[in-house]
């Protein structure tokens, strides 16, 4: 068991690198065929013009002799004229110059120039790879730089071209040239130019692909006859075989040009519209990808594994002798089969798998024979060596002979997985080497790198998986074990192995180059995880670090390696990093810093001397590195140390120092003599690091060598030196330096030396020295900034200018006593305004703001509790007198030069005078006669404001108004004292405060303000809501909501005739309040008048009222227009909806509310009123509603009529005969249709039919019931053409569906239903009937095809037949998952899948196909993740052969059919 | 015209139906039956899935009921003669009926000596208590068979098991830790389970105790006289603002007790009876309890 879970954890490892980088190796594939696809069409496009202009030249030279050449050169242009005059993709071009090019055919200045264009075309190709080897006249370099793929790249046999000498005779557009392996199509093997001309020229013949194109096409199209004998791998050109998804945009691309009369006599205006339209074929063509590429692969996979596990396990089926022969007879059948279907075109690919999983079983029951327990059939290791190296060989000899990586690649990787599944013992590790050995032979020999990636990974995961078996999870931590020297060999002998291998390859492309770099970082990297993993003495690893990166830094200055760059680069920077990662593993307690400090100077010397950029950068990052140990090892060292102690670090101070000197040096000397080395990225951003490096090493410097108060001065003292030379050397860097040396000092003062611990009001002697140094020093460096540079710096002298004058604020702040701080502050302001002003230097002004706003802080938060007074007045309330003068004088003396800036400060310095006269006016009146005064001083203000017509008093006459409102709302409402006998202080000054209201209302408006008129409103608002507050208090009672009503009515019967439009509002707001009343109060009112009850009459009348204010109440056109009178109406119909559910029986009032919405509706109906309407709709979703709680639980269980059926079937009736009413004929309804009511009351009726189901019907049958009724629906819809019953359909099916899931899977009893009814019949009949509406749904989609698209709803239902098939078969999936047993769940999946797939192909239904698809992948992810961890030995071998054939068996059906998919490219 | 036809028939019936319902005399409740009903079931189906993925096993069910049984362990000794002989007649009934049940669980069947106590419950893992009270309402052996069968069904068929799950991931408890359950009150265990599983669970007892030879009519009978217990308890309301506390009550108390009402259970067990065949076992067993006491003890 752990042995398949360490298995399968190598390859879940394996499988993300692999999918990454096929996946990006095909998005590559994919993004170069439609550059190249781009191309083509702008190249094609070219011709064509060149050949009408010289078809036009022909005609105008026909007069002229017929000498031989031109004789040739018509013979020529004839033919390229009809083929321009058919728009002629290249192929076709290719074909015309087989029978145009005679023999001696001299260049005339038309073609030349034809050929110019091409060769540009191809050098503009060929630029970006430079490595190419064999140069293909005017092929695109793109083709031909690409590498075999490992599983989508046939490599071809590409027959040598001979360069063709007519300029003509290679169009740009290669691609049909390329694929001479390619497999033919049915179509005879006609010459093209017959099968052109036989071609109607109006018709778009089918695109064709590659595979599908003549081979006598390309063989034309090459103009040389193919070599029988396969060249050599160096003077072959590989030519790509591109994925399907590429393959068939370019297919489709090459044979629309090869045949496309009509295609490219619009290629013009079709051009920009290809590329979208290749995205979305190629889209498609990924299923094909899967279907006929990859499954094959998965298939065989699994098919491998499982026969391999059939013969490790020992279940006593069979004897060693039986399952060795049997897995040879299976090996030899998956070969024979293999080589059988690579014979034919179609099912080549699958032949290759084929061929490569019949070899890996091969190899691995050779294997087994020995190294396998359960299959040992021999006994000596020297022969069944003997015998694995056989198998090897005539695996490499008979896998190389198809030139394929697939089959290659396949067969060393499933033998790599076999043979680790049942690694024992060391020798059994001879298997990898020997595969190790053929990987690298087959890579060197074929130029397979990306094989190479994927052997080195099995190679060094097997050999772990090896040790891991034998050391346990944790390695072998220090003990040291009997095979480790052995281990370590092997580990080296692969190291070595695939590193020459590395050194000796000649890549032809970059990409091949790329490769080889994973390939090469792999090697050693995964040489060393295993190496620690087996690592017996910690203390060798400083000598392994230092060998192996010496050895790989020697192999990267060899003179074969030096010829490509990437590999000197890649092995001298891997080399480097090992030795330096070696230095921490001395064992020595000294400092690395060093060490590494002298490596960064010898590298910087060497690459400044050899003029390297990779020694110099190697030197650069060396000291990063040292930065970063200083950072974040050193330095914290330092902390703790000064934590414990201000005791002065000497040492520490001492490597920071010398760091500091050397980093400056090195950007001093730098500068000075190698500048050009170092002025491109990263170059400059390092050394600039570096300078940053010895900031921070001097100021830890500073701090190690310096205690106390006098750090901070230490450190203003760097920062004074550093602005002297950033000054001089005009560097921007170290500004940044010294400025982070200023915050450092500040916070050291604000930690240190501000001393705040100490009460306040203490002399501290420390603090009036260094304050005043450290201010001096601030504004001194701000000096520095200003005469250094222009505007640029003005941030940071501003900057530097705040922290003086922050300091002499400190200074004050500690000095000054509290009552007297608010005129100190404000006094400073002053004088810092007027000395701005003076010097003219606007920063101190804006200090002057901050020292105003401080003031008025402290003077609100002086003597808070009061204990000053004078005459029971709080003297701080004196204290902020003068920041009021100080105010209003800034306000009056303030100059900026911006006028905005002097606007807004006037009015700042205004809002704060007023602002704190209004709190010195709080703190000093009485509490009753508070909201008076302030609304007095408004008064007073408003006055003011209109003598000097200064409009901001006037905005802040209403602000001290609305706290004056607020302050008779929170304080006086409350207030029960009298003032007059028989009149309370509540009713004096909550009346002085509401005649105030209505003063200011018509005078506390600015002139020229756009918010008079909302501002008045908001007096009369607030005056009439108190006087309706100050009514609720003096009388309240049980018939206020009428009075309210009533004055409602007199407000809107006032409004009505002096069109004062405020008070219609009030009326407004006032009926609201009653109606609140109404349902909150009076509604449970039980008290009678005169034996009537209150209640009655007191809704009565508000509805009266209401009725009538639906009528009469006055409002804006706009607003009546959209029906907003008719709030009444509607408040109306509630209070009548209430009194029915009040009066009638509990289980009438569903009935009741139904019959009154009827009512309403019909009403609305005929006086045309749609809020009648929808109320009624309101009353029936009312009714609908209340059907739950009283309706559908009534009368007896069981019986079929009773009270529940006699009051929810005339609901019913009702809601679809309004549903009915609502239909299209009907004028009136439009806006109600628009709504989607009519959707409303059918999806009701459908509701309440769904609900007495649900309460008819046993639980279980449920389901089916609803597929009923989803089946009637479908019917129904199509029936009456309506689709909203097939929306409901689709709803109600997914409710069946959710239900089938959750109730009848994982709700069901534990115990029955374990007979086929039970288990399957119940889910299973509900599946057939919603499977059974699928011929409606179909219907349903072709209906929808002749319709145009609807809204957002319909367009998700245009395509029922999706939904119908996917739901069920969703439950279908489901229910084999819970009810099949655990170990078979896989195995019926797969069987599933494959049926939906043979479906799918029958009806040809792409969706249902890739269904299909993805539930044969969800298999194998399923035993990858599950069933490998959780199944027994028998359940896994079946499962893994069983799901293998039939996914194997889905890409034979998907190779077989590929037509059906192709109709979509 | 039609559509005046079809306006008025459509009126006539909502009239119609008007017109019936208020002329029944019944009394129909107003209560959150059905929605709670449809939120139950919901609930349990969606609580089913993962508590079907996370089953405890026997061995884990029948401590967690050990531990549970521990908060009643005290009643035991309390128990007069005329009790004791009434608990182990329950024993001996229940005892015979729970051979029959799916699962080979430690069953035991207690006594709750409290005559107001009309009501049975189970525990995970085999404990089953009866309380007097429902005693007294028994006038058959028959009738005791089906209670009891009833509530073996309960932990047969893992409601209760499941309701443990419920609780110790509401509470936030950890089965394996000892005394954790006890933060889990006893009226869990009184008030019920959902619909669905009382309807199961009548079901399956009247099958454990036809199988124990008993009549499916006592399950009938009690039925009966739980539905004349519902009729004089049940409250109804007299003005919307009642029907609203109620239903905000009942909603409350009805998700979490949410017994089907007495009729539909006596509904379902005729049903069962006419499905099954089993008219002719009308014939019940009386209740009878023979004991002796000598010394103030329980001797037989």
């Amino acid at each position: 068991m752990e042995l398949i879970l360490v298995v399968f954890a190598l390859f879940a490892l394996a499988t993300p690198f692999a999918t990454v980088f096929l996946l990006l190796r095909q998005r590559e594939l994919r993004q170069r065929l439609l550059k190249l696809t781009e191309l083509s069409m702008e190249v094609a496009d070219g011709l064509r013009r060149e050949l009408q202009e010289l078809k036009r030249q022909v005609e105008t030279s026909a007069i002229a002799s017929h000498s031989p050449t031109e004789t040739a050169l018509r013979m020529h242009t004839t033919v390229v004229a009809q083929v321009a005059e058919e728009p002629a993709p290249v192929a076709s071009v290719r074909k015309m110059v087989d029978v145009a090019i005679p023999h001696s055919v001299t260049p005339t200045p038309v073609t030349s120039s034809i050929e110019k264009k091409l060769e540009v075309v191809a050098e503009t190709r060929e630029a970006p790879f430079p490595v190419a080897t064999t140069r293909v006249p005017l092929q695109p370099p793109g083709i031909q730089r690409e590498q075999p793929d490992a599983d989508l790249v046939e490599p071809v046999s590409q027959p040598e071209q001979k360069p063709v000498h007519s300029p003509i005779t290679a169009p740009p557009v290669p691609i049909t040239a390329t694929e001479t392996r390619l497999p033919s199509a049915p179509t005879p093997a006609v010459p093209a130019h017959r099968r052109e001309a036989a071609q109607p020229p109006s018709a778009t013949p089918p695109p064709l692909s590659r595979r599908e194109m003549p081979p006598n096409l390309t063989a034309h199209a090459a103009t040389v006859p193919h070599s029988p004998t396969p060249v050599s791998p160096a003077a072959t050109v590989r030519f790509v075989r591109p994925p399907s998804a590429s393959l068939r945009s370019s297919a489709s691309t090459s044979g629309a040009s090869t045949s496309g009369a009509s295609t490219s006599g619009s290629l013009p205006a079709s051009a920009a519209k290809a590329i979208p339209r290749q995205r979305m074929k190629s889209v498609f063509a990924m299923e094909e990808i899967l279907g006929t590429n990859w499954l094959n692969k998965l298939g065989i996979v699994l098919v491998v594994f499982g026969v391999a596990l059939f013969g490790i396990y020992e279940l006593g089926q069979l004897n060693p002798a039986g399952k060795v022969g049997l897995s040879y007879a299976v090996s030899f059948a998956l070969l024979g089969v293999g080589v059988f279907l690579e014979k034919s075109d179609r099912y080549r690919i699958i032949g290759h798998t084929l061929i490569g999983g019949g070899w890996a079983l091969l190899f691995f029951t050779s294997y087994a024979m020995n190294h396998v327990q359960a299959m040992r059939v021999m006994s000596s290791e020297s022969a069944d060596l003997i015998v694995m190296l056989a198998v090897a060989l005539a695996m490499v000899v008979h896998t190389l002979r198809y030139r394929s990586q697939l089959v290659t690649g396949l067969a060393f990787l499933l033998a790599y997985g076999t043979v680790a599944l049942s690694n024992d013992d060391v020798y059994s590790l001879s298997s990898g080497v020997i595969l190790a050995i053929g990987l690298v032979a087959i890579v060197i020999r074929m130029g397979w790198f990306e094989l190479e990636v994927f052997g080195i990974l099995s190679s060094y995961l097997s050999h772990a998986y090896w040790l891991y078996r034998l050391l346990g999870p944790g390695g072998a931590q220090g003990h040291a074990f009997p095979d480790y020297h052995a281990s370590t060999a092997i580990l080296l002998f692969y190291w070595l192995t695939y590193r020459i291998s590395y050194v000796v390859r000649r890549p032809k492309t970059l990409f091949a180059e790329h490769v080889s770099t994973a390939a090469a970082l792999c090697n050693t990297l995964l040489l060393l995880g295993v190496m620690k993993f087996q690592s017996v003495n910690p203390k060798l690893a400083f000598m392994a670090l230092l060998i192996i990166g010496a050895a790989e830094f020697s192999f990267g200055q060899l003179p074969i390696t030096r010829r490509r760059r990437e590999a000197f680069v890649v092995l001298s920077v891997l080399g480097t990093a090992l030795m330096v990662a070696a230095v921490p593993f001395r064992g020595s307690d000294n400092n690395p810093v060093v060490l590494w400090l002298i490596g960064a100077e010898v590298f910087l010397a060497a690459g400044a001397a050899v003029a390297e950029v990779v020694f110099r950068r190697l030197g650069l990052c060396i000291g990063l590195l040292v930065g970063l140990h200083l950072a974040f090892v050193d330095f914290p060292q330092l902390v703790t140390a000064r934590q414990l102690s201000e005791n002065l670090a000497p040492a520490a101070g001492t490597i920071f120092g010398l760091c500091a000197v050397v980093f400056y040096c090195n950007a001093v000397f730098i500068d000075l003599h190698w500048k050009p080395y170092f002025t491109d990225s990263p170059d400059a951003p390092l050394l600039c690091a570096h300078s940053y490096i010895g900031g921070f090493a001097a100021a830890s410097a500073a701090w190690a060598l310096c205690s106390g108060d006098w750090t901070a001065l230490a450190l203003a003292g760097i920062m004074l030196t550093l602005a002297a030379l950033a000054r001089r050397l005009k560097s921007l860097h170290l500004q940044v330096q010294y400025a982070g040396l200023g915050l450092l000092s500040l916070y050291r003062v604000a930690v240190v030396n501000l001393h705040s611990e100490v009460p306040p009001n203490s002399h501290i002697t420390t603090r009036l020295v260094t304050l005043p140094i450290l201010a001096a020093a601030f504004y001194l460096t701000a000096k520095f900034v200003a005469a250094s540079d222009g505007k640029d710096k003005r941030t940071f002298q501003g900057l530097f200018t705040i922290a003086g004058t922050g300091l002499l604020t400190a200074l004050i702040y500690y000095e000054v006593p509290e009552l007297w701080q608010p005129l100190a502050a404000i006094a400073f302001a002053v004088l810092l305004l007027e000395a701005g002003q003076g010097i003219a230097y606007p920063v101190l002004a804006f200090h002057a703001h901050v020292l105003s706003g401080l003031a008025v802080l402290a003077a609100m938060t002086a003597d808070q509790a009061g204990v000053h007074r004078w005459h029971d007045i709080p003297l701080h309330a004196f204290g902020a007198l003068p920041v009021v003068a100080g105010a209003y004088w800034i306000a009056r003396r303030i100059r900026l030069p911006d006028p905005a800036h002097v606007h807004f400060g006037r009015l700042f310095y205004s809002w704060v005078g007023t602002f704190v006269m209004a709190w010195v006016l709080y703190e000093a009146v009485p509490a009753p006669w508070i909201a008076v005064s302030w609304l007095g001083f408004a008064i007073v203000l408003a006055l003011i404001m209109r003598k000097i017509g200064y409009e901001p008093l006037a905005w802040q006459a209403n602000a001290l108004a609305v706290c004056s409102v607020v302050r008779a709302y929170t304080f006086n409402l409350e207030t029960e004292q009298p003032f007059w006998p028989g009149i309370s202080q509540r009713l004096v000054t909550i009346s002085i405060v509401a005649a105030g209201l209505y003063f200011l209302s018509r005078k506390a408006l600015a002139p020229n303000s756009d918010s008079r008129r909302a501002i008045s409103y908001l007096h009369t608002f607030a005056a009439t809501a108190l006087l309706a507050l100050l009514a609720w208090h003096e009388a309240p009672g049980g018939w206020l909501a009428a009075v309210w009503a009533v004055f409602a009515l007199l407000l809107a019967l006032v409004d009505r005739r002096f069109e004062l439009e405020d008070l219609g509002w009030q009326a407004h707001a006032l009926a609201g309040l009653t109606m609140l009343r109404s349902v909150t109060v009076n509604l449970y009112a039980s008290e009678t008048w005169h034996g009537i009850s209150v209640r009655l009459l007191s809704l009565a009348i508000v509805a009266f009222v209401f009725y009538a204010l639906s009528r009469i109440v006055r409002l804006p056109e706009p607003l009546r227009e959209r029906d907003f009178h008719h709030i009444y109406s509607w408040a109306a119909s509630a209070l009548v909806s209430l009194l029915m559910w009040y009066e009638l029986q509990p289980l009438s009032v569903a009935e009741g509310w139904a019959v009154f919405g009827l009512v309403l509706f019909e009403y609305g109906l005929w006086r045309k009123t749609k809020q009648f309407r929808f109320q009624a709709y309101v009353a029936l979703g009312a009714a609908f509603g209340r059907i739950f709680f009283a309706n559908l639980t009534a009368g007896d269980p069981g019986e079929l009529w009773g009270p529940r059926m006699y009051t929810v079937l005339p609901i019913t009736l009702i809601l679809f005969f309004a549903y009915a009413q609502l239909g299209p004929g009907e004028q009136v309804a439009n806006n109600d249709r628009r709504l989607h009511f009519d959707m409303l009351l059918a999806y009701l009726g459908t509701g309440t039919v769904v609900a007495l189901l649900y309460f008819q019907f046993a639980n279980e049958w449920l389901v089916t019931a609803w597929g009923i009724v989803v089946f009637a629906l479908f019917g129904l819809s199509l029936f009456l053409d309506r689709p909203i019953f097939l929306h409901q359909g689709l709803l109600l099916t997914l409710c069946t569906c959710t239900r089938s899931v959750i109730h009848n899977l994982f709700g069901a009893s534990y115990f029955t239903g374990r007979d086929w009814t039970g288990r399957y019949f119940v889910l299973g009949s509900a599946i057939a009937v919603l499977l059974a509406c699928l011929p409606f749904a179909f219907r349903w989609r072709d209906r929808y095809r002749a319709r145009p698209a609807g809204g957002r709803i319909e367009s998700l239902a245009r395509h029922p037949e999706q939904f119908m098939f996917f739901a069920p078969v969703l439950v279908l999936t489901l229910m084999l998952a819970v009810k099949m047993r655990s170990g078979m769940v896989t195995v019926s999946w797969g069987i599933e899948g494959l049926s939906i797939l043979v479906i799918a192909f029958l009806i040809n239904e792409r969706s249902y196909r890739l269904t299909g698809l993805l539930l044969l992948l969800v298999c194998f992810a399923k035993i990858l993740l599950v069933d490998m961890w959780g199944l027994e030995a028998r359940d896994r071998y079946i499962t893994l052969i069983i799901v293998g054939g039939a996914i194997l068996l889905a890409s034979f059906l998907y190779t077989k059919y590929r037509e059906a998919i192709r109709q979509y490219l | 015209m039609k559509r005046v036809a079809a306006f008025v028939g459509v009126l006539f019936a909502g009239v119609a139906g008007l017109y019936f319902s208020q002329r029944r005399h019944e009394p129909t409740p107003v209560s959150a039956n059905a929605v709670v009903a449809m939120a139950a079931d919901a609930q349990r189906d969606l609580t089913r899935a993962p508590m079907r993925l996370t089953r405890l096993s026997d061995d884990e069910e029948i401590a967690v009921g050990k531990e549970l049984a521990e908060q009643y362990s005290g009643n035991a000794d309390k128990l007069s003669p005329e009790q004791q002989a009434l608990e182990e007649y329950v024993r001996r009934v229940g005892g015979s009926v729970a051979l029959e049940a799916h699962r080979r669980l430690p069953y035991s069947f207690h006594l709750l000596a409290d005559r107001a106590m009309i009501n049975a419950f189970s525990l995970p893992g085999g404990p089953v208590y009866v309380g007097e009270g429902l005693l007294d309402l028994m006038t058959s052996e028959d009738q005791l068979a089906a209670v009891l069968g009833h509530e073996i069904e309960h932990i047969d068929h893992y409601h209760c098991a499941e309701r443990v799950q419920i609780e110790a991931r509401l509470r936030n408890l950890k089965l394996g830790i000892v005394g954790a359950l006890l933060h889990i009150p006893l009226e869990v265990w009184e008030a019920g389970y959902n619909k669905d599983e009382e309807f199961e669970a009548d079901r399956e007892g009247m099958r454990l105790a036809v199988l124990t030879d008993y009549s499916p009519y006592g399950a009938v009978s009690v039925f009966e006289k739980f539905g004349k217990l519902h009729d004089e308890y049940v409250i109804h309301a007299r003005s919307p603002e009642e029907e609203l506390s109620q239903l905000a009550i009942q909603s409350l108390q009805g998700y979490f007790r949410s017994h089907p009402l007495p009729s539909e259970r006596l509904a379902q067990a005729n049903n069962v009876i006419a499905q099954e065949g089993w008219q002719n076992r009308r014939t019940q067993k009386p209740f009878r309890v023979e004991y002796e006491v000598q010394n103030g003890k329980y001797t037989k």
